[in-house]
């Protein structure tokens, strides 16, 4: 028998012809093709109840057949045949899901909390242990992760083999449907999705650049455009004038942004040509004259300018004129320590004497930018103090970003002396925290003080930033701090939470702590 | 399939001796470990999220449990701690807080405490407990007293039977209506009708209404929900037609009602609106009892706020399907909930129909602590041709039913095209009613192996509730839906 729905159907046929109709129109149903039982039913039917003898006889009899046929098809119902095309099983997984069911419980948590942080520290956990998360949880986790391509990397070492299997299935999830992440890097670099051969890259680029390099380079031809940028991105990493020739290639690449990273990357490298070339178009536009330096932007164009990188029209949202405009371009295209060295003053000083100058504007959001290419402690100190500026935090955030956990937390342990209850160094922190890694003891002792100081002085305020901060800091605070301390941020924030005062902004954020507090105990002891 | 025994009207010897049961009773107390278990009972994402915040002990100025119940206070916002219990043999929660979900947030924040060990077991319930688990014993008591006062002294019969007549007569004015307005339908022809204009949306709620009015309720569910599932379907004019049919089955039966069996007048009285009492239902229906494995359970949103919550049953050793309704409305919760995958020892009190189905649980009913074991006959009731023939044997028992259970094993699930899911038998397909998410988690959970099916079939579409992995040891549960409301 075939589907109910299908009103070709041999039994339907008929009667739906008549219904879709009308029995004003089309009176006499014929029944000629139902099978012989349901006929003789019909027949019985209407021997039994006389349908009325008025205009409605044929609709009844036409409801008396349907409701035949409908019980005969229900009883009788089978299954339309159909082909199956070919499907695969799920391969056998290597990697073991955890067993404890605690640890199962905290990643659906982490999942469930949402917090891209979290996750990301679930999953790294769960990859150091060598797990893989357990199948109840791959659609959701692949689901994040088709939201927020920052998860992509960390999911693929716990997807397990039946997680794959399950992305290959899926076409919103077509990025993790790569290749077992157990396979040997050549084979994830030849046949795994693009997330898994950014890895590869991004590891080799870390042991042995030469050889990161040497395979980008290969692989060029088969890029698309945001492929190698995305790439070109990884050789920051070991940034060395052995790059320069590549780069100087890719200054011609057929993709505009490829071409200013590139341009950028060259930039970092003082000793580069590129370098040579910028800082010479700079050096005729200062002058010395006794212990003073004055600078005038160029008077006109020049057309070699483009190819490094220094756009001749300027944006749409620049304030000032085109020389103004070239200006800057140029000095962020140069290396910042040839300003440093060329004028002899120290970045302090150098961005003093630049307050001073005509060209303000151009020279200290250039430098700023130039700054943040070749990352140098030198500029630490001028950045931090240039709070409001937004080139000056991309800045730090990059010098930051480059430099080691034990120097981070010296950094941010200065800073939380010099403000004890600055909530803003909390969440510049956590911008600024990679899975894998957490706070020392003593800085987590020092947040915590840190948040019950603000939290004392700001706990109660009714301005929406203010309170936005605070919970803010306090996730962070959670989300990265050493867990031995974890209890002690709880403790703290329980006691100064006041469940009887809606205003307290502790109350809306306790929960959460609890959460993450939990989860990331839990998942702290997952190898064990 | 020689061994299979037929559905219903298994004879009483397939009963359990009433030690049996007692001693069933008492294994317990290792059940609601996992918090997916726990968290499979949350109504919505709300709760689920808001039990996690509640789930540090520093919220709960008292925990404690033995090994029947978990009890706690929890702070709120207000001065007074919410005391929360939970009864660990249905489970069933209570909770003093003002939340009309069920359970509460409190009630699962409690499970999951438990489960991660946080819960200390006490010797001394507080006297708030034991007046509650009292309470429930009394209850108990109680209904059976009421349904053997029923059994001993029935309700006066001539003035039941002129309630009853007076009530059929409201009735069959309202169907006379109905039937009218149907026939006009298909005088004019489907062709003509478009169920998405807004005149068509208020001719059938006003039916429907009519319908209420006249003392049909079930009749009047009919109407809407026909109108709510033809209206998504492209095959609409044939399912309109096969359901206006089974509604002439429905006039037709009712007029001539005093020649109709009893079992099928008891489906045409429940498919029109009628509810029976259940002190009558305990006093004339003895209870079979068994071992009851949760084979699915899914909550639907009415009309009104009015959430109809059913759960499938399977009997090990009757080797027949049960149906446990229940409606919450507003404020009220339900009795008690019930865990998918797990095993239940206890009677349920089958309403009586020509195929009887709907049933209600005594309060005997407890959750049992053992896993899964072998299921044989489960196996063998969902065999593809078994499956299909046990359906059929329940459409022939009671034609009137549209929702019907069906278990099918060896069935692959087939993803199609970008938002339909199949389960493909050996070489048949099956079009399923999944939604997107959880088809993938059902994949996910069976990495393309074949498994055991349960569902809900209607309309020639499968609403999948669970799946089971089957092997050597019988059937072990891998996915469900979750109980969240839908």
């Amino acid at each position: 028998m075939t589907q109910l729905g299908s009103a070709t159907s041999p039994l339907w046929q008929d009667l739906m012809q008549q219904a879709l109709v009308g029995t004003q129109r089309l009176e006499t149903l014929s029944t000629a093709s139902l099978p012989q039982p349901l006929q003789g039913l019909l027949a019985e039917a209407d021997a039994a109840l006389t349908p009325p003898a008025d205009a409605h006889a044929p609709t009844v009899r036409l409801l008396r057949a349907a409701a035949a046929v409908g019980a005969w098809q229900r009883a009788g119902y089978e299954p339309p045949l159909g082909q199956v095309g070919e499907q695969t099983l799920a391969p056998q997984d290597t990697q073991a899901a955890p067993a404890r069911q605690s640890v199962v419980d905290a990643l659906a948590a982490a999942l469930r909390e949402g917090e891209e942080s979290l996750i990301r520290q679930s999953w790294h956990l769960l990859a150091r242990a060598d797990l893989r998360l357990p199948e109840r949880l791959l659609p959701s986790a692949l689901d994040a992760a088709a939201r927020d391509s920052a998860l992509r990397e960390d999911l693929q070492r716990v997807l397990g083999a039946r997680g794959l299997w399950l992305a290959q299935q899926n076409p919103a999830w077509k990025f993790a449907a790569g290749t077992d992440q157990k396979a040997d890097p050549e084979q994830l670099w030849s046949e795994g999705s693009f997330e898994q051969r950014l890895a590869v890259l991004r590891e080799e680029r870390a042991r042995d650049p030469a050889a990161a390099r040497a395979r980008f380079e290969a692989a060029l031809k088969e890029l698309n455009a945001k492929e190698r940028l995305a790439m070109l991105e990884l050789l920051r990493v070991q940034l060395s004038m052995a790059d320069e020739a590549l780069l100087e290639r890719l200054l011609t690449d057929r993709g505009s942004d490829v071409r200013q990273l590139a341009a950028e990357l060259l930039s970092a490298l003082p000793q580069s040509a590129h370098s040579l070339r910028v800082t010479a178009w700079l050096a005729p536009l200062l002058v010395q004259s006794g212990d003073t330096w004055t600078i005038e932007p160029p008077e006109k164009e020049n057309p070699d300018w483009a190819r490094d990188g220094i756009a001749l029209k300027a944006h749409g949202f620049f304030k000032g004129g085109d020389r103004a405009w070239w200006l800057y371009q140029l000095v962020r295209m140069s290396p910042s320590a040839w300003w440093t060295d060329t004028l002899g003053l120290s970045p302090e000083a150098l961005f003093e004497w630049a307050s001073k100058t005509e060209w303000k504007r151009s020279l200290r959001d250039g430098l700023l930018e130039a700054a943040v290419r070749t990352p140098s402690r030198d500029w630490l100190a001028l950045l931090t103090s240039l709070q409001q500026n937004r080139f000056a935090l991309d800045s730090l955030h990059t010098l930051l970003a480059s430099m080691p956990l034990a120097d981070r937390e010296a950094y941010w342990s200065d800073r939380l002396k010099a403000a004890p209850t600055s909530v803003m160094v909390l969440i510049r922190m956590d911008e600024l925290m990679q899975p894998g890694e957490e706070l020392s003891a003593p800085l987590s002792g020092q947040v915590v003080a840190t948040l019950a100081a603000a939290l004392a002085a700001d706990g109660n305020s009714t301005h929406w930033s203010v309170r936005h901060d605070l919970s803010q800091a306090m996730t962070a605070a959670a989300l990265w701090m050493a867990p031995e301390v974890l209890p002690a941020l709880v403790s703290m924030i329980d006691k100064a939470a006041t469940p009887e005062s809606t205003n307290n902004v502790v109350n809306d954020v306790q929960e959460r702590v609890h959460s993450i507090a939990s989860i990331r105990l839990t998942l702290g002891g997952i190898a064990a | 399939m020689g061994s299979v025994v037929p559905l219903w009207y298994k004879p009483m010897t397939a009963m359990r001796s009433q030690q049996a049961i007692t001693q069933l009773g008492t294994e317990r107390a290792t059940v609601l470990t996992s918090e997916a278990e726990v968290l499979g009972l949350s109504p919505d994402a709300s709760s689920t999220k808001a039990a996690q915040g509640l789930k540090s002990p520093a919220k709960w100025p008292l925990l404690g449990s033995d090994e029947g119940a978990v009890w706690g206070e929890c702070q709120g916002s207000g001065s007074k701690p919410y005391q929360t219990q939970v009864d660990l043999s249905g489970p069933s929660f209570k909770c003093s807080c003002p939340s009309r979900k069920f359970p509460c947030k409190h009630g699962l924040a409690l499970l999951l405490l438990r489960c991660a060990g946080q819960v200390a077991a006490s010797d001394a319930r507080p006297p708030w407990v034991s007046d509650w688990l009292d309470s429930r014993r009394d209850r108990a008591e109680k209904k059976e007293a009421k349904a053997a006062a029923v059994a001993a002294a029935p309700p006066d019969p001539e003035a039941a039977a002129k309630r009853q007549n007076k009530r059929w007569n409201r009735v069959e004015e309202g169907l006379a209506e109905l039937s009218l307005w149907v026939q006009d339908m298909l005088r004019q022809g489907l062709a003509s009708v478009n169920l998405d204009a807004e005149d068509t949306h208020r001719a059938w709620r006003n039916m429907a209404a009519r319908l209420v009015d006249a003392q049909a309720p079930g009749m009047a569910a009919r109407v809407t929900q026909l109108h709510e599932i033809a209206s998504a379907r492209d095959d609409w004019p044939a399912l309109l037609l096969a359901h206006f049919g089974q509604w002439q089955l429905l006039l037709d039966a009712a007029q001539r009602r005093e020649q109709l069996p009893p079992p099928l007048l008891s489906d045409l009285m429940f498919a029109l609106g009628w509810t029976q009492d259940k002190a009558e239902l305990l006093a004339d229906a003895p209870a079979v009892t068994d071992t009851w494995r949760v084979m699915g359970v899914c909550q639907i949103e009415g009309q009104g706020r009015l959430v109809e919550r059913r759960v499938w049953l399977w009997g090990e050793a009757t080797q027949r399907m049960a149906l446990l309704q229940d409606y919450a409305h507003g404020g009220r919760g339900y009795e008690r909930a019930w865990v998918a995958g797990r095993r239940y020892a206890g009677g349920l009190h089958f309403y009586p129909g020509g195929a009887p189905l709907r049933a209600m649980a005594a309060e005997d009913c407890s959750l049992l602590d053992q896993a899964d074991g072998a299921a044989p006959h489960l196996l063998a009731h969902s065999e593809a041709a078994q499956g299909w023939s046990d359906l059929a044997e329940r459409v022939a028992g009671n034609p009137f039913v549209t929702l019907q259970p069906l278990m099918l094993r060896d069935v692959r699930l087939v993803h199609t095209d970008a938002r339909r899911w199949q389960a493909a038998t050996s070489q048949a397909l099956v079009q399923l009613e999944l939604a997107d998410e959880h088809g993938w988690g059902l994949l996910a959970a069976s990495g393309g192996q074949p498994l055991l099916f349960m569902g809900e079939w209607s309309d020639a579409r499968w609403r999948v509730l669970s799946a089971w992995k089957v092997d050597e040891g019988g059937a072990s549960l891998v996915w469900a839906q979750s109980g969240e409301l839908q």
